[in-house]
């Protein structure tokens, strides 16, 4: 059986809305496909190479965790720098997404450097988002309309490459119209929790992300059917007086 | 004036009473006309306040109920007003107008983000806090938050009654050392755990965010913990052991206490009761008779038949309820039964639904479970949590209309257990009742 093998990043202290959702659609979908998923998780201090692995993975934490784990995570970033040009996926959360940026300015006033690997940065808004949030985007040239549920008040400001486009909730910036960052294989975004389960079809494509790397021929049409999170998802548009998307929901 | 808004709040109470709604619309309308109303107020010198995530209304019954059986007579709000609306209208109803609320002792439980706003107004002179939970993240916010704010409206004068095996709620001991602190708490048992992969709040120090050290887990973040920093589970001055779910008992002090529920949750509400009951010097033989003579009502298992079985009906509102009430489930039944969840995301409930993936569901993956019925305004969120549980999909019955759903598990011949959350408690609570079966005429 093929191996594809996820690094969990700190999943003690980023695990806030039931992001593990993720990780369970990845074995999950795995299972269906017949690749057998190998998730490691790694804490602070704990020695792991990002370029050994097909996906890294960063959930949603609290504010207040994120001292317990930053220098830990700046410390790797030229790992996480070769990992990218070497083709491991990247999926990052909320909080995990912000710091990969230049920096973010918490509530208090006070400037706390990313990594700087991408140039957008994060400032405080006046409140927070908080709501189901669905976009619209098209990666290598499949439409898709991903819904979830959004907790944050840091705004995303400097993305040029956003995930998609705002059709309900707020996204990076109240206002701004755009949610979340793709650049190759990285995806970061402020739809918290289950994400991948909501959202079938992103699992597939980073799965085919994943197999791209190892050169593993995954046939997607074996699949089980995914009526049960179709349902789920077209239940959040309908609320959003979303409609006219039900269609791209495939 | 003060007369004026006593007068106005007793009278929207009435209103509100004929009109069976309307808890927190009186207070707040006293407190509008008279600022000050509630400082007016000449209160008992005894005020016991409960609050924590899980176990509040409960906790505040059985100390309402070992008080009474004691002789001593209690004010307590209903359950669900322990919002400040809610206390403020409580305490209004029962204050005469001579301004005073004439009773031995005020029993409140209080919202754990109300906190600081309700002991502006009055300074309990016993707070017991049961556990934190995450729970309506959308709602409260980020866990410590809330600990900080009950924290910010601890008095010095208050008598601190702590669950000692929650690391969060010792905090609130350790962040008040000059108070008067009295633990509870539970040994090990022959359920405690040395691992547990359900998700848990306080992995990490609260005093220096070093990652704790447990020798064993109750369940969530409840246990036996330590940190290289020093601050570890308290010593324990009630702490229960022997204890045994099967036959629904355990010991203090060389004393067995029988129990008419076999969940450890409601050993440490019981632990709290004992506390107070100690404090108002009654004996512990009659804390015992008290204790096992306590019913819990509403959304606690309650019991309705269904077809020709029996169901039972619970409200789930976070992870850690539902983790327990699941392995409640599990440790009773050898019999095939069905589960019967249902999922609303109202302002009640909580509108994010993430909170699901938290929860332990693969532990059902075994079992010997007939069917899971999904309902609700979320069922399909629920269906595919249990399918990425690796639950068989032939085995989940997907209808979101809540009578539907329940008309189609009443032609299963098993016993079905109803998990539900807040708003669709409600309507199902309904439902059951108006069937024939439970007296109705469906």
């Amino acid at each position: 059986m093929d191996v594809l093998k996820i690094a969990w990043l700190y999943p003690d202290l980023l695990e806030l809305y039931g992001d593990r959702g993720n990780i369970l659609a990845f074995r999950h979908r795995g299972t269906e496909l017949g690749l057998d998923i190998k998730v490691d998780k790694f804490g602070v201090g704990e020695f792991f190479e990002a370029k050994a692995y097909d996906l890294v993975f960063l959930g949603g934490g609290a504010d207040q965790d994120q001292s317990l784990f930053y220098n830990d995570l700046i410390s790797r970033k030229i790992d996480f720098k070769e990992a990218m040009a070497a083709g491991t996926v990247f999926l990052l959360i909320c909080g995990g997404y912000q710091l990969f940026g230049e920096y973010y300015l918490d509530s208090n006033g006070n400037k706390i450097d990313g990594l700087g690997i991408f140039n957008f940065y994060t400032i405080p808004g006046e409140k927070r988002s908080i709501g189901y949030l669905s976009i619209e985007t098209e990666i290598e040239g499949q439409k898709m309309v991903l819904t979830g549920f959004e907790n944050h008040r840091g705004q995303t400001i400097g993305v040029d490459t956003p995930l998609g486009k705002v059709l309900a909730g707020s996204g990076n910036m109240v206002g701004g119209g755009f949610e979340g960052f793709i650049d190759k294989h990285t995806i970061g975004t402020y739809l918290h929790g289950p994400l991948l389960a909501r959202n079938p079809e992103l699992t597939d494509l980073i799965i085919g992300w994943m197999c791209q790397r190892k050169n593993i021929n995954a046939d997607f049409s074996l699949s089980n059917s995914s009526s049960l999170e179709k349902e789920a998802k077209k239940q959040v548009l309908r609320e959003q007086g979303l409609a006219n998307y039900l269609d791209l929901v495939k | 004036m003060r007369y004026i808004a006593l007068i106005v709040g007793k009278l929207l109470k009435f209103i509100g009473n004929k009109l069976d709604k309307g808890t927190s619309a009186p207070g707040v309308f006293a407190k509008k006309i008279d600022k000050k109303i509630f400082s007016r107020i000449t209160y008992p010198e005894k005020i016991v306040v409960i609050t924590g995530t899980n176990g509040k209304t409960s906790t505040a019954n059985m100390v309402a109920k070992v008080l009474r059986d004691k002789g001593l007579e209690v004010v307590h709000n209903t359950k669900g007003a322990n919002l400040l609306g809610g206390l403020l209208t409580t305490i209004i109803d029962h204050t005469s107008f001579s301004f005073r609320i004439t009773c031995d002792v005020l029993v409140l439980e209080v919202d754990e983000a109300t906190y600081p706003a309700f002991t502006k107004y009055i300074t309990p002179s016993h707070l017991i806090v049961n556990n934190f939970f995450r729970d309506q993240l959308d709602r409260y916010g980020e866990i410590e938050v809330l600990v900080d704010l009950v924290n910010s409206g601890i008095s010095s004068e208050t008598t601190l009654i702590l669950n000692g095996d929650d690391p969060l709620v010792r905090y609130l001991g350790y962040k008040n050392s000059e108070n008067r602190v009295v633990y509870f708490g539970l040994a090990q048992t022959k359920y405690s755990v040395s691992d547990t992969e359900q998700v848990r709040e306080g992995k990490f120090c609260p005093v220096c965010g070093s990652k704790l050290n447990y020798l064993y887990y109750h369940y969530s973040q409840l246990g036996n913990y330590s940190c290289s920093c020093g601050f570890s589970r308290p010593v324990i001055q009630v702490e229960a052991y022997d204890v045994d779910l099967k036959n629904k008992e355990f010991k203090v002090d060389d004393m067995i206490y029988k129990i008419g529920y076999d969940n450890l949750y409601f050993i440490y509400n019981s632990l709290a009761a004992m506390i107070i009951g100690d404090e108002f010097n009654i004996s512990r033989e009659l804390m015992k008779a008290s204790i096992l003579d306590f019913k819990v009502d509403d959304g606690r298992m309650e019991n309705y038949l269904l077809g020709q079985n029996k169901t039972y009906l619970n409200l789930v509102k976070n992870p850690t309820g539902l983790n327990q009430s699941l392995e409640h489930i599990l440790r009773q039944e050898d019999e095939a039964f069905n589960i019967f969840l249902a999922l609303n995301n109202l302002a009640a409930d909580g509108t994010d639904t993430s909170w699901i993936w938290d929860v332990d569901f693969e532990q059902l993956k075994t079992s010997n479970i007939n069917k899971f019925y999904c309902s609700g305004l979320r069922a399909f969120d629920l269906a595919v949590r249990l399918k990425y549980a690796f639950i068989e999909e032939e085995k989940l019955i997907v209808i979101p209309d809540l009578s539907a759903c329940i008309e189609e598990a009443r032609q299963n011949n098993n016993k079905t257990y109803i998990l539900s959350t807040y708003t669709a408690l409600q309507r199902t609570r309904r439902i059951l009742g108006s069937l024939k079966e439970n007296g109705g005429d469906r």
